[in-house]
């Protein structure tokens, strides 16, 4: 225990190699197991078949009887499938379809439930997952050419699960190939189909729990396995015969079926025909109507033109009437007015001239009374006196001057007293009285009476000048009335005239106006004939297009029924035999992938523990030794006082057994906890089932640990060796150098004083600089194998991307739907994308008794050339595939151990078998890629390519291009480039991790024995430093003394790690590649000059932290 | 008071037994001055002797912890030439109270006087030196009593130099290499410090053989860590060559060691992957003005043992080819920590011899750590250490050569 603590470093130094050994090869081995333990979980909780027998021609209800009375085989159970096409959204996705089994390769339901209905499906998880289908979704399956496919009977499903399947244990990352959509077998045509299935799966007897990956399982499975091979062949060729029967029956079938189909087709070309002159006619009866309605149309315009004309004259002409209407209105009740003036002035002068009369009636009477005075009263009776007159207005000569005296005498008014005179004048007249005239006039004159009358008599006279005026004024004002009266009559008439002839233009054109009425109702409804005869016209050319159509189709059908009993007869005449394959369980990708993960993982985990254990005894080697060096006078002593050699040694067992087995148990719990985890996630991400669990292995951690601690013990017992052989008093003393003479001479020539020294320090101290050396070079070891890793995968991704294949997406077609190809192009055209056409077929090809997929390139040279670098797996040279043979890359041909002239067989879709040699190796590092010429697929195939792909780059939006393309018939979707390199990332990814953990391990490794070993160095030679700085070395000058042995053995620690782990990583990088996947192997300068970089590095640092003891030596403590 | 008479009866006694019945005389005088000041329980003390020739006064032997070797005063000057002058004991019992008092070489070289007792070396004829007592441990004043012990051994002393004659050695004017002033030295001890050197005063001349006795754990190693430039001290000054050394950087000290300073160690420390020669020549790459190192080795008597490794020579070889290596580097000052310490008596001297030779013949000065008394008598000059300071430095008037020392 004292010893413990005083060698707290070199015991932990010793803990921490033992443990990293044991972490590393346990916690990989773990990883390793951990691995199998999942897959073999899997496949047993799912019934994993251990052979599928596949047939080319189908397997029939007595095959499957067949495989079930073979010896050692438990069930059998027939699976339907179909490869198809899956379309969700705007998604396309190739995928088989198979019949769920009940027994044999069933399925997890992860999420869902099993199909109830034949239009139910589970998908595949990983297929559900990359679609992002989620259950109650509705997807449809179908062919390239979007029908339904063959055998299939429902296209639509609905996805009621999303499930497990044995078959696709791998990732689609890890296990190319379609995945699965999984129905009832019912939604296969069993009719169709005959009671046959394309597939049959095998289950063997063998005991409960074994594990798939048993060797002991995999030695009986191989016994059955023969076993139906030995059946394949007769089974095969009785199917054969069998096919051809029922194929020579349907082919006279269908020939019954074309000719009845003739004779049909004859008749309805007769009908045709006369329906076709029917038409005719009709057509030529309604051009001719229309002509006829075109006339009328005409006519019709014209008529309602005129019309119009005439409502608008009419309109006018009513107005002109209204107004006069108005006009006339007004001058009758102008005229009106002045007839009733006129009839008050009238009045007025009638009024007037009675009072004018009464005046002179007055006046009369006063001559008539002055007369009779004058001249008796029967003079004056004897007069006849006139009475007073009435007056018309309306005359003109109307007149109140005159003044009626008697019957005959009429005077004008003037002056009373010339009345007077002229009325006694006239009455006296003839008289009597006639000389006395003058007499008589002057006594009435005198007489008082007449004066009298003399003031009325003047009143008369203005009276009557008014009167007159006004009888004037009346006269003119009644003129004008006349006038105006005669005025309107005139007006009135005319207005009256007018409004006779307005009524009769009214009356025409109402009649005018009931005839176009009459006329345009006839035109309408001739119209409306015409467009029904058109209309019916339409239909009956419809029907008719219709009819060819369908005889047109119907022709087609025959033709193509024609052309099919063709091909029948030619499939029949060349009707391959029928094949059955066998595969057993590792024809499995998902199987053999993990199988090959977990055999690889296992290997690496033996590389990394032979550099630990190899590192790890040479420490536990040097510690105790330098402990034994050190206790050399103890332990002499201890000896010299009796002690025995097994109870010394005991102390230093104990030391370093101690110390190995805590490091062992360390190591257990490290690699279970920590490596072990990080081996399986970075794994798990390839398989479907989930979460890893970690794996424990009691044997092999048993043994490990024996082995440890055998490995310890004898590192101890050979680091003591030389304490037990010497003798006590040759320990107690101090050891001599070993320095012959002969090498010293020699040297002392050549070599400075200080590297005489170091040589010497060297030799002295063999143990320790030998393990510092080999701690260095494990550490720059592990640095080389991480870089070359790194490199390894980052330069393949970087050749395989950027130099190798330049193509970014595949755009497959169907080459059978013709306008597919036209129709891509033309759109990527559009895009400005230019394609190159190439055959790329998915084949299995066997080559000396391997088989493997390849992934067959067929093209021109150009096309070949513009987006893949083919180079020479030896030359580096580029070319492009010419004359026969396949071309096939480097991995291939190392795992398959194929070269140049070999033989391999390519299987078509069918199973044919189909010869070529291997022309040449090329360098791929991901995929299966085989090229052929155009040459070399037409001699091996017999026809020429024909493209079914096209190679892109550079498009911006291939989302927005699938989109673009996936309405086209015949489009079979679009593989993205990315999508591989996203598995070498992947890969890329891990390795980078794996990478990491190195360099933490060469940092740990340095840290923990490299720090010890320094801080060994430095406490040996404590006292000589000190002695150094004493005597006046600078402090530069002592570590500059101090690290000539650390560079040393650093650049030959470097030296060794370069070589170790060039060789390392060579064989790790070869254990982790795969069929597919290949790694660039040399090691890279870079790569070397960072591991010793880094190595330099760490020891720097390491050496800086020792060091600091030179600094802080104490010179007073020697 | 009885008690205080018994005592310096008793120092009386072993006064007159040092001074009647020694044969050494110098050895006398300084026990003497010894006996002296244990009794009085003083800080220092001295016994100065007049150099008629010069009028001078230089000491014989001092104790305290002031280096007066080398110090010369004229007579009648301070304290210790007025009483040599005067022949007059003084006692000064309060130097700050006492108007007599005018200054004492004590006072001169760092140590400020308090109290002092002064006697003079009268013989019959006149005064050949006085007798110096300074500063009581407990702080205390001198009394009469003390200076009448004091005058007792000064009678005692002149007496005998009467008798046996006292011939001083010539003063040579040394100069000064290296020289410690106060120098203390601390070294944390958990949470105090323990004081290793409480004020350390001493010169190392050019070409003398100084030798440091004391007892285990004095701080003779650390004061020779410091003067050898491996350690510093916590307060003090440090002269090496006139220049002060106090305050060195890592550097410097690194250069004093490689240019001026040769070291040997008990456990000669030799490269055991070195041979002989090799282990010379590695450290003759380093110094600035080496001397051949065949020569070097040929100067310890090992040339014929050139090529063996260490392991194959004699413990008293390998401390050889450890000199011849101090050697080769042709330094100014040797520093040796117990050089004889694992050796027999034998090859002890065998290594002695040698280092003697160095100081005789290469003007080498070398300060050497023993606890072996013996080996001290080759010396110019004992430096006795206790307890952290300087107990007393004794020149050797007459060193022994080193074939004579027995142990």
């Amino acid at each position: 225990m004292r010893n413990i603590t005083r060698q707290k470093v070199s015991y932990i130094s010793i803990v921490i190699i033992a443990m990293m050994a044991v972490t590393a090869y346990l916690g990989i081995s773990y990883a390793s197991a951990g691995l199998y333990a999942h897959a073999a979980r899997f496949y047993d909780r799912l019934h994993f078949r251990d052979a599928e027998v596949v047939s080319t021609q189908l397997l029939s209800a007595d095959d499957l009887a067949e495989l079930r009375a073979t010896e050692g085989v438990a069930d059998v159970e027939g699976v339907y499938t179909v490869n198809s096409r899956l379309v969700h959204g705007s998604d396309r996705k190739n995928v088989s379809v198979v019949s769920l089994t009940e027994r044999i390769n069933t399925v997890d339901v992860k999420e869902g439930r099993l199909p109830e209905h034949t239009n139910e499906c589970v998908l595949e998880q990983e297929l559900a997952a990359g679609l992002k289908i989620a259950v109650g979704d509705r997807i449809r399956i179908c062919g390239s050419d979007e029908t339904p496919p063959e055998y299939l009977q429902v296209g639509d499903f609905t996805v009621v699960g999303i499930v497990l399947h044995p078959d696709l244990y791998g990732m689609p990352v890890a296990q190319i190939g379609d995945r699965y959509v999984l129905v009832p077998k019912d939604a296969f045509d069993r009719d169709a189909l005959e009671g046959c299935y394309m597939k049959a799966e095998v289950l063997y007897e063998k005991a409960d729990g074994i594990s798939v990956y048993d060797d002991g399982y995999l030695k009986d499975a191989k016994v059955v396995t023969d076993r139906l091979n030995e059946k394949k062949d007769a089974r095969a060729a009785l199917r054969s015969a069998e096919v051809r029967k029922i194929l020579a029956d349907k082919i006279e079938d269908g020939q019954r079926t074309l000719d009845d189909g003739k004779a049909e087709l004859v008749d309805a070309r007769k009908t045709l025909d006369e329906k076709t002159q029917e038409l005719l006619d009709g057509e030529q009866k309604l051009k001719d109507g229309e002509v006829q309605l075109r006339d009328a149309e005409e006519k019709l315009a014209d008529g309602k033109k005129q019309l119009e004309d005439g409502e608008k004259e009419l309109t006018e002409n009513r107005q002109k009437l209204d107004d006069a209407k108005a006009q006339l209105d007004e001058a009758r009740a102008e005229l009106d007015d002045a007839k009733a003036q006129l009839a008050d002035a009238r009045q007025q002068l009638i009024d007037g001239y009675a009072k004018i009369e009464r005046v002179k009636t007055q006046v009369r009477n006063g001559i008539k009374d002055a007369v009779a005075a004058a001249l008796g009263q029967e003079f004056c009776d004897s007069i006849e006196w006139a009475s007073p007159s009435s007056v018309d207005p309306d005359k003109e000569n109307a007149s109140a001057s005159r003044f009626r005296i008697t019957k005959n005498l009429t005077v004008t008014i003037e002056s009373l007293d010339s009345v007077v005179k002229k009325t006694v004048t006239q009455i006296l007249k003839g008289t009597e009285y006639e000389s006395r005239t003058d007499e008589i006039i002057g006594k009435i004159l005198a007489d008082a009476r007449y004066q009298e009358i003399k003031k009325p008599y003047a009143r008369l006279t203005s009276g009557i000048r008014q009167w007159n005026s006004a009888h004037k004024q009346y006269i003119e004002a009644l003129h004008k009335y006349q006038d105006g009266e005669a005025q309107y009559q005139e007006g009135l008439e005319q207005y009256n005239e007018g409004e006779r002839l307005y009524a009769e233009g009214l009356e025409t054109y109402q009649k005018g106006l009931a005839e176009y009425e009459e006329k345009r109702k006839e035109f309408e409804d001739a119209r409306q004939q015409l467009a029904d005869g058109r209309a019916q016209l339409e239909e009956g050319r419809k029907l008719l297009s219709d009819g060819e159509a369908e005889y047109a189709e119907a022709v087609l059908k025959y033709e193509d029924g024609v052309r099919k009993l063709d091909a029948a007869r030619e499939r029949l005449s060349k009707l391959d035999d029928c094949r059955w394959v066998v595969l057993d369980v590792s024809g499995n990708v998902g199987y053999y992938h993990a199988q090959t993960s977990a055999r690889n993982i296992s290997r690496i985990g033996m590389t990394f523990s032979l550099l630990f254990v190899l590192v790890g005894a040479l420490v536990i080697y040097a510690t105790v030794g330098r402990m034994v060096e050190e206790q050399r006078k103890t332990v002499g002593t201890t000896k010299a006082l009796g002690f025995f050699n097994r109870e010394i040694l005991l102390k230093y067992l104990t030391f370093g057994l101690s110390a190995t087995l805590i490091g062992v148990v360390l190591g257990i719990a490290l690699g279970y906890f920590v490596i072990e985890k990080i081996v399986l996630v970075a794994h798990q991400t390839f398989y479907v089932d989930g979460t890893m669990p970690r794996a424990f292995q009691p044997v092999p951690t048993a043994i490990v640990a024996v082995l440890a601690a055998v490995l310890s013990a004898v590192s101890v017992w050979t680091a003591c060796a030389s304490l037990v052989r010497s003798p006590a008093r040759e320990l107690m003393q101090e050891r001599v150098p070993k320095a012959q003479k002969k090498t010293k001479k020699r040297t002392k020539s050549r070599l400075s004083l200080y590297s005489r020294l170091i040589l010497r320090n060297v030799r002295s101290d063999k143990k320790r600089v030998i393990v510092t050396v080999v701690s260095i070079a494990g550490c720059c070891t592990l640095l080389l194998i991480g870089f070359t890793l790194y490199y390894g995968i980052t330069t393949a991704i970087s050749r395989q991307f950027g130099d190798i294949t330049r193509y970014e997406q595949t755009i497959r077609f169907d080459p059978d739907v013709e306008t597919a190809k036209d129709e891509i192009t033309g759109i990527l055209d559009a895009e400005g994308l230019s394609a190159a056409q190439v055959r790329m077929e998915n084949l299995m090809a066997e080559g000396n008794g391997e088989t493997s997929p390849y992934l067959v390139i067929a093209a021109k040279p150009d096309a070949i050339g513009r987006y893949f670098t083919l180079r020479d797996a030896e030359t580096g040279e580029p070319f492009v595939p010419a004359g026969e043979g396949i071309y096939i890359h480097k991995r291939m041909s190392e795992t398959k151990g194929l070269k140049t002239g070999d033989a391999v067989t390519l299987y078509d879709a069918k199973m044919n078998p189909h010869a070529v040699r291997v022309a040449g190796v090329f360098n791929n590092y991901f995929g299966t890629y085989a090229f052929l010429s155009e040459e070399g697929y037409a001699a091996a195939f017999g026809d020429a390519p024909t493209a079914n792909a096209l190679w892109i780059a550079g498009c911006p939006d291939p989302e927005a291009l699938k989109e673009k393309l996936s309405p086209i018939a015949g489009y079979d979707g679009t593989e993205d480039l990315s999508e591989q390199r996203k598995s070498a990332d992947q890969i890329g990814s891990i390795l980078t991790l794996v990478t990491g953990v190195l360099i933490l391990c060469a940092g740990m490794m340095a840290y923990f024995i490299l720090l010890n070993l320094t801080g060994m160095y430095l406490m040996q030679k404590q006292r000589e430093l000190t002695v150094m700085r004493i005597n006046g070395f600078t402090t530069k000058e002592v570590i500059r003394y101090v690290s000539r042995e650390t560079v040393f053995t650093t650049a030959l620690g470097i030296v060794f790690g370069l070589g170790l782990g060039a060789l390392m990583g060579w064989l790790i990088l070869r254990f982790l590649e795969q069929d597919h996947v290949q790694f660039v192997r040399t090691v890279t300068p870079v790569g070397m000059l960072l591991a010793a970089g880094i190595t330099v590095l760490f020891t720097a640092c390491i050496n800086a932290i020792a060091l600091r003891k030179v600094r802080n030596l104490k010179l007073t403590d020697l | 008071m009885a008690e205080t008479d018994k005592k310096l009866a008793k120092a009386t006694w072993r006064i007159m037994e040092q001074l009647l019945e020694v044969e050494n005389l110098d050895e006398a005088l300084s026990g003497s001055l010894e006996i002296i000041v244990q009794t009085l329980d003083c800080e220092a003390g001295a016994v100065w002797i007049l150099d008629p020739e010069t009028d001078r006064l230089s000491p014989l032997t001092h104790i305290g912890p002031i280096d007066l070797s080398g110090i010369t005063v004229e007579n009648g000057v301070g304290i210790e030439g007025v009483v040599t002058q005067s022949g007059r004991s003084v006692m000064i019992a309060d130097t700050l109270k006492d108007p007599r008092y005018e200054g004492s070489i004590f006072d001169d070289q760092g140590v400020p006087v308090k109290t002092l007792l002064c006697v003079p070396l009268n013989n019959l004829h006149e005064t050949i030196g006085c007798v110096i007592a300074v500063n009581k441990a407990d702080g205390t004043l001198f009394e009469d009593d003390e200076l009448r012990l004091c005058e007792r051994m000064a009678s005692l002393a002149a007496i005998t130099i009467d008798e046996k004659g006292l011939s001083l050695p010539a003063q040579e004017e040394k100069r000064v290499m290296i020289s410690l002033k106060d120098i203390i030295k601390e070294f944390p001890s958990g949470e105090s410090t323990i004081r290793v050197l409480k004020g350390i005063n001493l010169d190392i001349y050019e070409n003398e053989f100084v030798v440091v006795l004391g007892e285990s754990g004095c701080g003779k190693s650390t004061m020779m860590n410091i003067i050898g430039g491996m350690d510093f001290a916590t307060s003090g000054q440090l002269i090496i060559e006139g220049k002060d050394f106090s305050h060195p950087t890592d550097d410097e000290l690194t250069r004093y060691r490689r240019e001026y300073v040769g070291f040997i160690f008990q456990s000669y420390n030799l490269m055991p992957n070195l041979t002989a020669l090799e282990n010379v020549q590695f450290i003759a790459e380093i110094a600035k003005d080496p001397i051949k190192a065949e020569d070097a080795l040929k100067k310890v008597g090992l040339l014929e043992r050139a090529n063996n490794y260490p392991a194959q020579m004699s413990g008293g070889q390998q401390q050889r080819v450890s000199i011849a290596r101090a050697l080769v580097k042709n330094p100014k000052i040797i520093f040796a920590d117990e050089p004889t310490a694992a050796l027999d008596f034998q090859t002890g001297q065998e290594v002695l011899v040698v280092i003697e030779d160095i100081v005789k013949n290469q003007g080498t000065t070398v300060v050497m750590i023993t606890h072996n008394a013996e080996i001290a008598k080759m010396a110019n000059r004992v430096v006795k250490l206790r307890a952290g300071k300087i107990a007393s430095i004794k020149r050797n008037a007459h060193p022994l050569p080193a074939a004579e020392i027995i142990w």
